[in-house]
């Protein structure tokens, strides 16, 4: 105890204040004030650098200034130290990555090739005839929260009477991250409660980070060379828990933040790439649906008439009612030419 | 960079160290002032920056031209002034509403028409410093201030810690503290702290945990939950609301404390309103102290006759509840406000001399029945559309069941908010003397550790504040 009243005596020396101690009344100086703020930053970056690091990810992107790097430099440093012995990545080479990534101009450009192409229904996993389907719709925040995908494509499914329909999502979740929501264990659970006929899944929103196990041990930051199989992987091991069901993967939109949006663009890839190589698995694509002529994001796109609709809720990232109709309809067309659905 | 991200804390830290540092040279400090600002402002978008300091030049230039001019003079300036600040709102703000409005009433009677669509962000704080700038320039006109130097005006309209949602300071009350450099000591640094430990509590614990597991799900699909479930959720978005907001000016009076500033309180305990117009009193203050003197009392207040007062009301309550956004729900929720106003004042003249009563029908009857009043209005402030709104009081009666599964933690938060926000004022009092009497060096663990804590036990995701939208 004293120990420690010396050490911040010998502190608060540097800042050459005698008389905090003496005089209660005038204790809370400016001075005092300033190191408790410099010491509220060392400790509670330190403590909390993890989840600095997810909120950086998240949001990194859009704010490039001196601080946030400081901090995130700092969280990444923290982590090291924290688990040096646990850790085989290094989660300040990711950031030194993001940093790196930020150095790329205003507006991503993206080629024809690249903009994601909706996969062809197989007609050899056409769904056998039957009365009623049963149809599981998951996802992140995109199917969760009201006004994105899910809610509207639940209400537009709904009025086919050969559905039945369940819907579950789960807000900030994803495939990278299990030890926050472990949409494995879900799937499980979901295909030996309900046994879907059909699941149509929109999940990644929050999967440009680093993969980690159920424990939250990182496996691999997002530019490591391995995360592409990492996540494909995961993936794959989605899609297998539902074997017997026609798949359909919403890919996800083109996003406000282009930094963001080329982590998405990947995703994208990731998903297309696997639906290739699943019979039971078609890809919708959402890229060009709710991007402007070049491929590019704009928060408003015109609807029948050529009149200008918001499509995109604030955060540059979520959908309105009228981006989640122009989903829900796309959707319902790749359905259709699957199974016949009846009103 | 909000106030409850690290980075806003390393950013606070060093800016603490300079305002501090520099109170010696006063035309130093107050540039550093400015430049603080101006770079906090900066990282959301560098064009916000430009439409800020255009704006802030202009009422600048009014401010200047008001004095000392013939009344008729003098009103055509401050009108001048009053309908480019409105325009600068409406271009930003209403812009694309009016578009579609005219757009498809010209369709209707049949001259369709292609007005033009321009895609443009609304800057984060401009409602709020539009009514700072509207505020200058009518004080200046009633007398009631003398215009600014150029510097301390730029500073009152973007000065950091009220620049994105309020309070909303008073040029007047403002401006004198920048005199001679401000304050030369931290007045009350337990009290400051207090109110940011408290706000980032309110927002990072109650606030944020309440959205993601219960309001943003119930309330936006309302379909398949129970009565008493949607009935929770619909009590609980009103702790949301208000430790969303009431979070952040608590820390936004905190913040400026600590750099010596006083600011007006914006909360003072509202759910203890035991009626609407006390309501109005206790919450968004700064907001409603501002309608009431700019338009209500200019549109003749409570001087006109009763009829004509309950119509002041009306008008000022639709105004404000379109200023959250050019939507019917705002309106709506506006009126029911409005109504309120109206149907307190409309009691209290009918009983002008009450009779002594006991503590439950004095205060916690006529408490509870204003807080089911104003929660439930919150249903339509929430809601995307009246018809949602409808959708969700609908779903009350129709539901098939009565209860469902709600998550313990959940219902642990709910009490945990009820508590907060009953003995809010207690709590911050105690806390507040409590950590004066500490010797320095608990003091500063108890902060350290209480700030750690929150933040540890804060979402995942970072939760944006919902008044950063208007």
């Amino acid at each position: 105890m004293r120990g420690q009243t010396l050490c911040l005596h010998l502190f608060i020396s540097v800042f050459n204040d005698n008389k905090v101690e003496n005089n209660t009344k005038n204790k809370f100086t400016p001075k005092v004030t300033v190191l408790l703020f410099i010491l509220i930053v060392l400790i509670s970056v330190f403590f909390n650098s993890k989840k600095i690091l997810n909120w950086g990810v998240r949001d990194g992107a859009r704010q490039n200034n001196v601080f946030q790097n400081a901090v995130l430099s700092y969280a990444g440093t923290s982590e090291k130290l924290k688990s040096s012995s646990v850790l085989e990545v290094i989660t300040l080479e990711e950031e030194n990555l993001s940093s790196q990534e930020k150095n790329l101009p205003a507006v991503v450009q993206v080629s024809q090739e690249q903009i994601p192409k909706t996969a062809p229904t197989d007609p050899v996993a056409e769904l056998p005839q039957k009365t009623k389907y049963k149809t599981l719709i998951v996802g992140d925040s995109f199917v969760y929260v009201g006004g994105g995908v899910g809610e509207i494509l639940e209400k537009a499914l709904l009025k086919y009477k050969n559905l039945e329909i369940l819907r579950s999502g789960a807000v900030s979740s994803g495939l990278s991250r299990p030890d926050y929501f472990d949409w494995q264990s879900k799937a499980v659970s979901l295909k030996e409660s309900f046994h879907p006929d059909i699941v149509i899944v929109m999940i990644g929103t929050n999967d440009a980070q680093s993969i980690t196990d159920t424990s939250g041990k990182v496996l691999f930051y997002y530019k490591h060379p391995e995360w592409n199989n990492a996540y494909a992987s995961r993936v794959r091991e989605f899609i297998d828990h539902f074997q017997e069901s026609r798949i359909f993967w919403i890919g996800l939109p083109v996003m406000k933040e282009p930094n963001y949006s080329s982590r998405i663009l990947n995703l994208d890839s990731i998903y297309q790439n696997v639906a290739e190589n699943f019979l039971n698995m078609s890809f919708i694509s959402t890229w060009n649906l709710l991007s402007d002529s070049n491929g590019q994001y704009s928060g408003y796109l015109p609807d029948e008439n050529g009149k200008m609709i918001n499509a995109r809720q604030k955060d540059g990232i979520h959908l309105t009612t009228f981006g989640g109709n122009i989903v829900s309809k796309e959707v319902i067309k790749q359905l259709g030419a699957t199974i016949k659905l009846t009103e | 960079m909000t106030f409850i991200t690290f980075e806003f804390f390393l950013f606070f830290t060093l800016v603490l160290f300079l305002n501090w540092y520099l109170k010696k040279w006063p035309l130093a400090w107050r540039l550093f002032l400015l430049a603080s600002s101006y770079y906090f402002y900066s990282f959301l978008d560098l064009k916000f920056l430009l439409i800020i300091f255009s704006v802030s030049i202009f009422n600048f230039l009014i401010g200047l031209s008001i004095p000392n001019k013939k009344t008729y003079l003098k009103k055509l300036i401050l009108t001048l002034g009053i309908i480019v600040n409105l325009s600068v709102l409406g271009v930003f703000k209403y812009y694309d509403f009016f578009r579609v409005s005219v757009q498809s009433i010209l369709s209707h009677v049949g001259l369709p028409a292609s007005i033009p669509f321009l895609d443009i962000a609304l800057p984060i704080g401009l409602s709020f410093y539009i009514f700072r700038v509207i505020s200058y320039i009518m004080d200046i006109y009633r007398g009631k201030t003398v215009p600014a130097s150029l510097l301390d005006f730029l500073i009152y309209v973007s000065f950091f810690p009220q620049l994105l949602s309020g309070p909303i300071a008073r040029a007047g009350d403002f401006i004198s503290q920048l005199k001679g450099g401000g304050t030369k000591g931290v007045e009350n640094l337990p009290h400051s702290i207090t109110l940011i430990m408290l706000g980032l509590f309110k927002k990072l614990i109650i606030s944020s945990y309440l959205v993601l597991n219960l309001t943003d799900d119930f309330l936006a699909v309302s379909q398949g939950h129970s009565s008493l479930g949607i009935l929770l959720a619909i009590f609980a978005y009103s702790m949301v609301i208000y430790f969303d907001f009431s979070g952040y000016s608590d820390m936004a009076v905190g913040f400026a404390g600590l750099m010596g500033f006083k600011s007006p309180i914006n909360f003072n305990t509202p759910y203890l309103a035991t009626n609407i117009q006390d309501f109005w009193r206790r919450w968004h203050i700064s907001l409603s102290d501002w309608v009431r003197d700019y338009i209500y009392i200019p549109l003749g207040g409570n001087r006109v006759g009763k009829i004509r007062q309950y119509a002041n009301l009306m008008i000022t309550m639709l105004l404000v509840g379109l200023w959250h956004g050019p939507a019917a729900h705002y309106v709506v929720w506006g009126g029911i406000q409005g109504a309120g106003l109206v149907g307190t004042l409309f009691f209290q003249s009918k009983n002008k001399e009450p009779k002594k009563k006991n503590l439950f029908l004095g205060k916690i009857l006529p408490g509870f029945l204003t807080f089911c009043f104003v929660t439930f209005s919150w249903v339509f402030f929430r809601s995307e559309s009246i018809k949602d709104a409808l959708l969700v009081f609908k779903n009350i009666f129709v539901s098939k069941e009565l209860t469902e599964y709600i998550s313990p933690y959940v219902l642990l938060f709910i009490a945990l908010g009820i508590v907060v926000f009953l003995l809010e004022k207690q709590i911050v009092s105690f806390l507040t003397r409590s950590q004066a009497k500490l010797p320095l060096i608990f003091f500063f663990i108890f902060v350290i550790l209480s700030m750690t804590v929150i933040f540890y036990a804060g979402p995942n995701i970072m939760p944006p504040f919902i008044y950063f939208s208007f």
